[in-house]
């Protein structure tokens, strides 16, 4: 089965000694059997957008094996034209956002209006809705009609939230990875689909080994588990 | 020329908000509309992001603006192996006055054994550090600078922030006390009314540094707090720029 995972990062982490260098997350992704990776580099998270987005892309024609992900930090964005239908005319498959270590909330208007960008451009977007909250009801509020969304990094509390999501929104997904409780995953599949489900694990910041297996050893026929372990994504990145 | 001495400023863009103009020509600009001479800076991509990239920025702007700009250079703990080598190398480049080092944005305490090669690098070299201080802090707040300061006595440690909002300021004078080479600048978003006259009147104004703190924070709200302090006119011009000039060993380029 193909692995493609959504969800991975590179570049230098300053709150401790973990090390995310492209040299790892390759490794990483080797380790886990993956095909491609989507990968973001963390000077657009930490320091520029635009300056991330450059190494992003230098990076990703050096290593076939990563998908360009880009990110906008929205406390950066006021110019008037549209970076998501720049970023899709540059080769980016998906848009990644990070408030958590960014310092925003989906509430205020430059994201809502960033989200119109994307789903203008048809640029998918992954955002992270981590335990329980209300943060992937947000999401389904405010994102205009046929804004791709990717529910990313759900964990096991938000998981009956992100479901009732997936329901109202059939244009979104989400991420298995960190879906933890037993069953967990099966039901998800269950209620909204297995074609609504792509695996992204947050390489290499954590260990990818453990959601493949999750995967592969769950009830899911094997049919839904190459769908979620590389079909989905590859489609909803327009062919991979 | 003989100016101002800005002892504490920044360069380029920060993930957590907007600063428009962040980069040397703006800052430059901004020096010559206040009467800064000098700046000394560290980059901000250099803790926040990564410290090569940061410092290679920070050098640039130092060798694109010979005479205005300096720079610190950044130590990030979490790579030990690579501290001294990465100081060592700026510490060759045009404009280099010292280390920077940021315990609330690389999480690690500043007494912390992880700074240890940065340290004594600096005290081999007699390079002064700046520290980011934030009197109640668990990472860089008082206590854990009487731990450096007593670990590392020959270091000349540059507490930044008069140590945080309000009257933080008043933590420095017992600190001051205890280490008399400790010297503090004088940047901060919301100080107490009367923090440098407090200072001045405790004695201290042999070791206050002019620090704008830009571009996080426009200079001119940073110099006025200098300019209209009710302190002696020799306080002021000492704080403004004599200080640091005998800080970074400047003195000779008084004239």
């Amino acid at each position: 089965m193909r692995i493609l995972d959504n969800h991975c990062l590179f570049g230098r982490w300053m709150k401790d000694d973990r090390d995310v260098s492209l040299k790892k997350l390759l490794s990483a992704l080797r380790s886990m059997g993956a095909e491609h990776g989507v990968a973001v580099s963390l000077r657009g998270v930490f320091y520029d957008h635009d300056a991330g987005n450059a190494e992003t892309l230098e990076v990703c024609r050096r290593h076939r094996e990563l998908v360009p992900a880009a990110t906008i930090n929205p406390q950066h964005y006021f110019g008037r034209g549209s970076l998501p239908a720049r970023l899709v005319r540059q080769g980016f498959r998906m848009l990644r956002f990070f408030p958590n270590l960014q310092g925003w909330t989906p509430q205020g208007v430059v994201f809502e209006r960033v989200l119109g960008e994307c789903a203008k451009a048809r640029l998918p977007v992954a955002f992270p809705i981590g335990k329980a909250s209300d943060l992937a009801s947000q999401l389904c509020r405010i994102a205009p009609k046929g804004c791709r969304v990717v529910l990313s990094d759900v964990y096991y509390g938000g998981l009956a939230e992100c479901i009732e999501v997936l329901r109202r929104r059939p244009e979104f997904l989400m991420e298995a990875g960190h879906t933890c409780v037993p069953g967990g995953l099966e039901v998800a599949c269950r209620e909204v689909g297995a074609g609504r489900v792509v695996l992204g694990t947050n390489q290499p910041l954590e260990s990818g080994l453990g959601a493949v297996e999750a995967i592969r050893r769950s009830e899911l026929s094997s049919r839904d588990q190459a769908a979620v372990l590389g079909g989905n994504l590859s489609r909803l990145l327009g062919g991979i | 020329m003989s100016g101002f001495v800005d002892a504490h400023a920044h360069l380029g863009a920060h993930g957590d908000f907007l600063m428009p103009r962040g980069g040397a020509d703006d800052l430059v600009r901004r020096m010559d509309a206040l009467g800064v001479e000098r700046t000394a800076l560290s980059a901000n991509a250099a803790f926040c992001s990564d410290f090569r990239l940061g410092n290679d920025q920070a050098a640039a702007a130092a060798a694109a603006h010979p005479g205005r700009i300096f720079f610190y250079a950044v130590a990030n703990p979490h790579y030990p192996d690579g501290m001294a080598p990465e100081l060592e190398r700026c510490a060759g480049l045009p404009g280099f006055v010292g280390v920077k080092l940021h315990s609330t944005t690389h999480n690690v305490a500043l007494d912390s054994s992880l700074y240890d090669p940065a340290w004594s690098w600096a005290r081999e070299r007699g390079c002064p550090v700046l520290v980011h201080f934030w009197a109640a802090h668990g990472l860089c707040g008082s206590g854990n600078v009487r731990k450096a300061a007593a670990r590392w006595p020959g270091v000349k440690l540059v507490l930044a922030h008069l140590g945080g909002f309000g009257e933080a300021w008043r933590e420095l004078l017992p600190l001051a006390a205890e280490h008399p080479r400790l010297w503090f600048d004088t940047c901060g978003s919301r100080h107490a009314r009367g923090a440098i006259e407090g200072l001045v009147a405790g004695g201290r104004a042999g070791r206050l540094l002019y620090g704008s703190d830009a571009p996080w924070i426009d200079p001119g709200s940073q110099i006025g707090k200098v300019l209209y302090a009710d302190i002696p006119e020799g306080a002021r011009a000492a704080i403004l720029g004599g200080n640091a000039r005998r800080l970074f060993g400047w003195e000779e380029a008084k004239d």
